[in-house]
C-alpha cells in the first residue's frame, strides 16, 4: 500500500510542476501560435481609456470583428494610460492596440521598441501634420495616432450668471476675478476645479502655461526636452499663484482642494457651482444638462496680455510590438480613419485631428460648434502638460498645487519645485 | 516478546517519507520562490539602478536613489503620516475591537447581528471602502455635510480630505471604519478559550466589571492582543489602497503613505528605482517593527 502511496505522490507532484511551467512558455511559442491563428481566427488585446464612451467603444470592437472577421478581446483602461501601460511594458505584456498619450512616455515605448511606429499607416496619412510631433519619439518614430484635437476651457451656468447681474463673458483675469466675486456674493459657489488628481494639471497648468510660457517662449518644448528650460521664473510661479488667488478668495467651491475630476463633474451637474473648468471632451455630457451651459475661452490672461488657450491632442491610439501587429494596425486605421472613428467622435463630440473626413457624420452641437471656431482663430496656443513634461514633474503637480492651495508653499517654491525635480530628471 | 523492526527498514521509510513530503512540498516552494523571493531579491537589485520601468538599459547608481529618498522633502512627512497612523490607528483600533468583542461576548443571542455588522465592511474591497467614505466627506454633496447643514452647524462643514489638519484622522476614521470587524473576530476567538470557571470564581469574589475585564480577560487573552497589534501594524505600514481612493496622499502630502509614495515614484514620475528604494525601507522598518513589538510582547505574556 506504501509503495502505492509513494507512487501516486510522485506521479501527483510532477503532474503539479508540469502545471506550472506549463503557463511558462517561450514567447516564441506564442507567437508560432498566433500566427498559425491569424490566418484563422485572429484575436487581439484592446485596452482604451473609454471610461466616458464605454458603450461606443464596445460597438467599434463589435462592427470592426463584423467587418475584417477578426476578433476584439477588449478592456476599458482604468484610471491614467501611463499607471496603466507601465507595468505592462515591463513585464512585456502591452495589449495589441492602446491608448496612448503624446509625450515622453510613449517615446520611451516607441524607443524601447514595445511600440511599433505608425507613420506608414491609412491613418498617419490623415492626420494632420501639426500634431506629428508631439506623438514622435527621438528617434523619428510615430508612437501613436491621436484620438483628436483637444482644450480645456470653462463651463458656466447661465442661468446664474443671468441671476448675479453678469451679461458679458470675462476677457481677462482682473473681470474674472470680478465676476466671481459677483457670484460670491449672490450666494453661489463660482468655480469647481479638481485638485485631487490629474484634473488641475489639464486645466490650470496647461492653461497658465499658454499664457506665461507660450505666449512668451514658442521654443519652450524644444527647451523642455533639451534640459535646457528654466521653471524657477516669477512666469511659472503665477501660473500656481492664480489657484491660490482663487482659493484665498473662497472663489472655489468647497472641497475643490481634494476633489477628483468625477466629483467635479458632479458638482456642476448638480448646480452646486456656477463654472467649472474642465476639457471640451465634456461638452457633449455638458450640453445635455437640464439648465442651459456657456463655455468661454479661460480668461487667465492679464489685461494687455493676449487671450492664450490649450490645443492639444486627446488621447490617441498605438500598436504593441507582436505577431499581432497587422491585425492591430488595422484596427487603429479602423478607429481613428474609418467607419469606427464616426462612432468614437459621435460618442465623445470631440473636435476631429483629420485632414479628409465626411463632416455629414460629424455630431456636434452648435454651441460646441461656435466655441471650436473661436477656439481655432486664438493665435496663442499651448501643449497639454503630458506633451511637454517630464515624468518626474508632471508626476507632482497635482500634489504642488494643492500645496500651494492650502499654504503649505508660496507660489514662488513651487516654480521652485519644478525646477528642482526637472533638474533631477536632466 | 517484542519484536523490533530492522534499522535498515526504518531509514528506508524514513527516507521514502523525506522524498515524498520533499516532492510534495516543492511546487508551493518554487511559486514562493519564483514569485515573492525572486521580486523581493530584483527589487533589492533595482534599488540600486535608475531603470524608468520600461527602458531595457539602466544603469547602477549605486545608493543614490536611498540618498534622493531621504533627503526629499517629503520623507519628512512621510516618516511623520506613517508614525502618526501606527500611534493613532494601533491603539485605537485595539482598544475599540477589544470593547467590541467583550460587549459582543456578553451579549449573547444578539450576538451574531453584531459580529455581522462589525464584519461587514471586511467584505467590501477596500476601493469601495475609499469610493464610500469620499461620498461621505464631499463638501458639496455627501451626506455628512447634508447632516451637517440641516443639524443647523452649517460652520462645521468643511473639506475634511482637503485640510491637512483634518485629512489624517479622517482617513483614520474611515481605516478603523473598514478593519474593526476583523480585529474584532479574532479577539472573539480568544475569548472563547477563556474557562468560565475563572469568571465564575471571580463573581463568587464579588469582583467588578472592570476587574474582570484587567484581571481576568485581557491577561487571559494576551496572545490575541500580541497577534493583533503585530498585523494591525503590519497593515497599517503597508496601507495602499485607502489613501490611493480616498485622498491620493493629499492634500500636499499630507495623508501620503510609504506604500503610496513608492507607487508614485514607480508609476507616476516613472523612477522605478527610487520606488523600489523606498520599499526595501519600508520592508524593513516593517520587520523591525514587527520584531520589536513580538519581542516586547512574548515578554509580557511570559510575566
Amino acid at each position: 500500500m506504501k509503495k502505492y502511496i509513494r507512487r501516486i505522490s510522485l506521479v501527483l507532484s510532477v503532474a503539479m510542476l508540469t502545471a506550472l511551467f506549463a503557463g511558462c512558455s517561450s514567447s516564441s511559442d506564442a507567437g508560432e501560435t498566433s500566427q498559425a491563428s491569424q490566418q484563422g481566427d485572429t484575436t487581439i488585446t484592446v485596452a482604451l481609456m473609454s471610461n466616458d464612451w464605454l458603450d461606443a467603444a464596445e460597438q467599434i470592437a463589435a462592427d470592426f470583428t463584423a467587418k475584417y472577421g477578426i476578433n476584439v478581446e477588449y478592456t476599458p483602461m482604468p484610471g491614467e494610460v501611463e499607471e496603466y501601460l507601465q507595468p505592462k511594458a515591463a513585464a512585456g505584456s502591452l495589449p495589441d492596440v492602446m491608448s496612448i498619450n503624446a509625450g515622453s512616455f510613449g517615446a520611451d515605448l516607441a524607443e524601447n521598441d514595445l511600440i511599433i511606429d505608425l507613420s506608414e499607416t491609412d491613418a498617419a496619412k490623415n492626420m494632420q501634420e501639426s500634431l506629428k510631433p508631439v506623438f514622435t519619439s527621438e528617434s523619428g518614430k510615430l508612437f501613436g495616432i491621436a484620438g483628436g484635437l483637444s482644450s480645456t476651457l470653462i463651463y458656466y451656468n447661465k442661468a446664474m450668471f443671468e441671476d448675479a447681474g453678469i451679461t458679458e463673458e470675462p476677457k481677462n483675469w482682473d473681470e474674472f476675478l470680478e465676476v466671481c466675486e459677483k457670484l460670491k456674493a449672490k450666494g453661489y459657489a463660482p468655480l469647481a476645479v479638481a485638485m485631487g488628481d490629474g484634473a488641475i494639471s489639464n486645466t490650470c497648468w496647461s492653461t497658465g502655461n499658454a499664457v506665461e510660457i507660450a505666449a512668451t517662449n514658442p521654443n519652450y518644448i524644444t527647451e523642455i526636452a533639451n534640459g535646457t528650460f528654466n521653471f524657477d521664473t516669477p512666469e511659472q510661479a503665477r501660473i500656481f499663484e492664480r489657484v491660490k488667488i482663487l482659493n484665498d478668495n473662497g472663489y472655489l467651491l468647497t472641497g475643490s482642494v481634494s476633489a477628483m475630476v468625477s466629483t467635479l463633474l458632479d458638482s456642476f451637474k448638480q448646480e452646486k457651482a456656477a463654472m467649472c473648468f474642465q476639457g471640451i471632451w465634456m461638452a457633449g455630457s455638458f450640453m445635455e444638462s437640464p439648465f442651459e451651459v456657456g463655455m468661454m475661452v479661460p480668461p487667465w490672461n492679464m489685461e494687455g496680455q493676449p487671450q492664450a488657450v490649450v490645443l492639444g491632442t486627446e488621447t490617441g491610439f498605438a500598436v504593441a510590438k507582436g505577431p499581432n501587429e497587422e491585425a492591430a494596425i488595422k484596427f487603429v486605421n479602423y478607429i481613428a480613419n474609418e467607419e469606427g472613428f464616426y462612432t468614437y467622435q459621435q460618442a465623445r463630440g470631440s473636435i476631429p485631428s483629420l485632414i479628409e473626413y465626411d463632416e455629414s457624420k460629424v455630431k456636434m452641437e452648435d454651441t460646441v460648434k461656435e466655441y471650436v471656431d473661436r477656439l481655432l482663430d486664438i493665435e496663442v496656443t499651448g501643449a497639454y502638460w503630458f506633451e511637454t513634461l517630464p515624468p518626474s514633474v508632471y508626476a507632482r503637480l497635482p500634489q504642488t498645487f494643492q500645496q500651494v492651495a492650502t499654504g503649505e508653499i508660496t507660489p514662488e517654491d513651487a516654480a521652485a519645485t519644478l525646477q528642482e525635480l526637472y533638474t533631477t530628471q536632466s | 516478546m517484542k519484536h523490533f523492526p530492522c534499522p535498515k527498514l526504518l531509514r528506508r521509510n524514513s527516507t521514502s517519507k523525506l522524498v515524498s513530503a520533499s516532492l510534495f512540498v516543492l511546487p508551493a516552494l518554487i511559486l514562493v520562490l519564483v514569485f515573492s523571493i525572486y521580486p523581493v531579491l530584483m527589487s533589492f537589485r533595482y534599488s540600486f539602478t535608475d531603470w524608468n520601468g520600461v527602458s531595457a538599459d539602466y544603469a547602477f547608481v549605486g545608493f543614490d536613489n536611498y540618498k534622493n529618498v531621504i533627503s526629499s522633502d517629503e520623507f519628512k512627512t512621510l516618516f511623520f503620516n506613517t508614525f502618526y497612523l501606527i500611534i493613532l490607528y494601533v491603539p485605537v483600533l485595539n482598544i475599540l475591537a477589544i470593547f467590541f468583542s467583550v460587549i459582543i461576548y456578553d451579549i449573547g443571542r444578539a450576538a451574531n447581528i453584531y459580529k455581522v455588522i462589525l464584519f461587514l465592511p471586511n467584505i467590501v474591497s477596500m476601493v469601495v471602502v475609499g469610493f464610500i467614505w469620499r461620498t461621505i466627506y464631499n463638501p458639496a454633496t455627501g451626506p455628512l455635510a447634508y447632516l451637517l447643514n440641516a443639524l443647523g452647524c452649517e460652520n462645521l462643514v468643511q473639506d475634511w480630505l482637503g485640510q491637512k489638519e483634518t485629512v489624517m484622522p479622517a482617513l483614520s476614521v474611515s481605516i478603523i471604519w473598514y478593519a474593526v470587524g476583523f480585529y474584532v473576530l479574532i479577539y472573539l476567538g480568544g475569548l472563547s478559550t477563556v474557562p468560565n470557571e475563572l469568571y465564575e470564581a471571580g463573581a463568587v469574589d464579588g469582583i467588578t466589571w472592570w476587574q474582570k475585564l484587567f484581571r481576568i480577560t485581557l491577561p487571559m487573552i494576551s496572545q490575541s492582543i500580541t497577534i493583533n497589534i503585530i498585523v494591525s501594524t503590519i497593515a497599517i505600514l503597508t496601507l495602499f489602497d485607502l489613501p490611493y481612493v480616498l485622498t491620493q496622499g493629499g492634500p500636499g502630502y499630507a495623508s501620503q503613505t510609504m506604500a503610496l509614495m513608492s507607487y508614485q515614484y514607480a508609476f507616476k514620475a516613472m523612477s522605478q528605482g527610487k520606488a523600489m528604494a523606498l520599499a526595501v525601507m519600508l520592508t524593513l522598518i516593517t520587520i523591525l517593527f514587527a520584531v520589536c513589538e513580538l519581542f516586547l510582547l512574548n515578554r509580557k505574556e511570559d510575566r
